[in-house]
């Protein structure tokens, strides 16, 4: 808990408040393929994770949960659960792939995305037995990962561009280590 | 000599005058003919120089003018906008209200604000919740027909459970034969929503609408809940599986109706003998007969006019006279109290076990329960399908 600093925990709980409500929005009067079920909060737990390392993860990944819980008010405890192993391994994984390249967020928050989702099924499917798993896996996981890579792309693919102009300290140390 | 001369000139002048266009009048259209022109073109320059010379004055004028003249379009293309979806909405409003609710329920009308959080749950959040009387159990509507119901209320909002969700299952009737079928939610499937006949008698076919059965007492009866797409059969032959197209569009749900008890209602205001979960099989109402398996008179959407098995012996009418068709067309008009139909209770029991949609005459659940159930509207005669109208969320 301690790694996390007192600004960059309330800019969290900010992203995760924001996105929370986002992903409440009936984003299905816009015609959007599947509803528009996009998972905004895990892309958030996806990128504390990436960002600052696996217990800022975990945390966001506890916080997030807990929102998805109490607002689905069904099961209490799949989502936190389910989003805080997912962002404590994507975490961990961060810290053993280069997370500076724009390549390592474009792979990790789909792979995060599907990876919570499916724990977040399995936990919540667990307390109601007889439920479709295919079918509600197919309608509530895929839809999200597709809406995810697409947000990543944009942000880390696209954004990448505007990051490096910027000639952050990361990006040179990832550029130098690169070539070398 | 001058004086000669000027009598020569009015004299000449007089003649010519006299005379039009006389000999001389070639000379006139000739300079006209030269001169027309060289008029033109000077007056279409003075007249443009004239149009430059006043626009140059009133630049200032035009120029805003000209500015006015655009807000006005912007202003009026937003009205137009406006206009547009007004109409829109009038057309959907217009939808929803040509459904005829049940005269035993107050309609509130619900927009929806929010969705569930959790990707594979199916609820929606509306805007009304306690405080417009819109409490757990309360019916949802769309254009079309049902979408579900409420599964938590707060002061101002409220948790709708949508039919495609996979905890949802509601008991159906099939429009054309009156069999009983469970409506459930389908994940993964196309269409979102599947049936399930309960008798391995009963018949299903592509294109039947199947309505609510109203048996739960949660749903009125009648509400058309899809259309029969696809049928599969059985392997083991015990029932038929069917995939449902929704009545509603699931995909643009924009204004919602909700059906709370009318508290004008007689019914609304009686206390309620039975909780709407603690429901009677299909298989117990029709060992009880149709006699015996009259609902609580305080039931939600009980019709006050319907008396089963009170001794009165006076029921809506049999399944003939009043089958699912008929039923949902006495209920749009709002005929609850259609008491020209009303035929003893035996008759209505006889009627049913001897169906002319179907050449089978062994009495089926379904046809069992028909005698009890032909009343409009909410009719819950306290049975219902196993595990119709309850959600399986623990």
């Amino acid at each position: 808990m301690g790694r996390l600093r007192l600004d960059r925990m309330l800019v969290l709980i900010l992203e995760l408040l924001v996105a929370g409500v986002l992903q409440t929005l009936p984003l299905g009067y816009f015609g959007l393929p599947w509803e528009g079920r996009s998972s905004f909060l895990a892309l958030v737990v996806l990128d504390a994770s990436l960002r600052d390392g696996p217990w800022a993860g975990a945390v966001s990944g506890l916080l997030a949960g807990a929102w998805i819980d109490l607002l689905a008010g069904e099961i209490i405890g799949a989502g936190m659960g389910a989003w805080l192993i997912t962002g404590y391994g994507v975490g961990l994984l961060g810290t053993y792939l280069f997370r500076e390249r724009w390549e390592v967020p474009l792979l990790l928050i789909p792979l995060g995305t599907l990876v919570g989702c499916t724990l977040e099924l399995v936990f919540g499917v667990i307390w109601s037995p007889g439920h479709p798993w295919g079918g509600l896996w197919l309608q509530g996981a895929v839809p999200a990962t597709v809406y995810n890579t697409l947000l990543a792309v944009m942000v880390y693919g696209l954004g990448h561009r505007w990051f490096w102009r910027l000639r952050l300290p990361a990006y040179h140390l990832g550029a130098d280590i690169h070539a070398h | 000599m001058i004086a000669f001369l000027v009598v020569l000139g009015v004299l000449i002048g007089g003649y010519l005058t006299r005379r039009g266009t006389g000999e001389l009048a070639f000379i006139a259209s000739g300079l006209q003919e030269t001169l027309a022109p060289v008029q033109e073109r000077v007056s279409g320059l003075l007249r443009t120089l004239s149009q430059r010379l006043t626009l140059l004055t009133h630049y200032w004028q035009v120029d805003s003018e000209n500015q006015r003249l655009r807000q006005e379009i912007v202003q009026l293309q937003l009205e137009l906008a406006s206009l547009k979806e007004a109409r829109r909405e009038n057309e959907l409003l217009r939808q929803l209200l040509n459904m005829n609710a049940p005269p035993e329920y107050k309609v509130v009308s619900a927009t929806i604000i929010g969705r569930s959080p959790r990707q594979w749950s199916f609820q929606v959040t509306i805007d009304r919740g306690r405080d417009q009387a819109v409490d757990v159990g309360a019916v949802v509507l769309s254009t079309g027909g049902v979408i579900g119901r409420v599964v938590a209320a707060t002061p101002s909002s409220a948790r709708v459970l949508l039919l495609t969700d996979p905890s949802s299952a509601v008991g159906g009737l099939v429009e054309r034969t009156g069999d009983l079928v469970l409506v459930e939610g389908a994940p993964g499937s196309p269409t979102g929503l599947k049936a399930r006949t309960l008798s391995p008698h009963a018949e299903l076919a592509t294109g039947d609408v199947i309505l609510t059965s109203g048996l739960g007492g949660v749903f009125p009866k009648g509400l058309q809940l899809g259309t029969v797409l696809d049928v599969k059969a059985d392997p083991y032959g015990l029932a038929t599986a069917a995939t449902v197209q929704p009545a509603a569009d699931f995909g643009r749900m924009e204004y919602l109706l909700v059906l709370t008890a009318n508290p004008k209602s007689p019914v609304a205001a009686a206390p309620p003998k039975q909780s709407p979960a603690r429901e009677e099989t299909p298989v117990a109402a029709s060992q009880a007969g149709p006699g015996d398996a009259a609902r609580p008179s305080g039931q939600v959407g009980a019709s006050p006019q319907v008396q089963t098995g009170d001794g009165t012996g006076q029921t809506r009418g049999g399944r003939d006279s009043t089958g699912p068709a008929s039923m949902r067309a006495a209920a749009t008009s709002g005929a609850t109290a259609a008491a020209d139909t009303a035929v003893p209770v035996s008759e209505a029991a006889t009627a049913t076990s001897t169906s002319p949609a179907r050449n089978n005459q062994e009495p089926s659940v379904s046809q069992a329960q028909a005698g009890v159930r032909n009343q409009a509207w909410g009719d819950g005669d306290g049975a219902t399908p196993a595990g119709s109208n309850a959600s399986t969320n623990p």
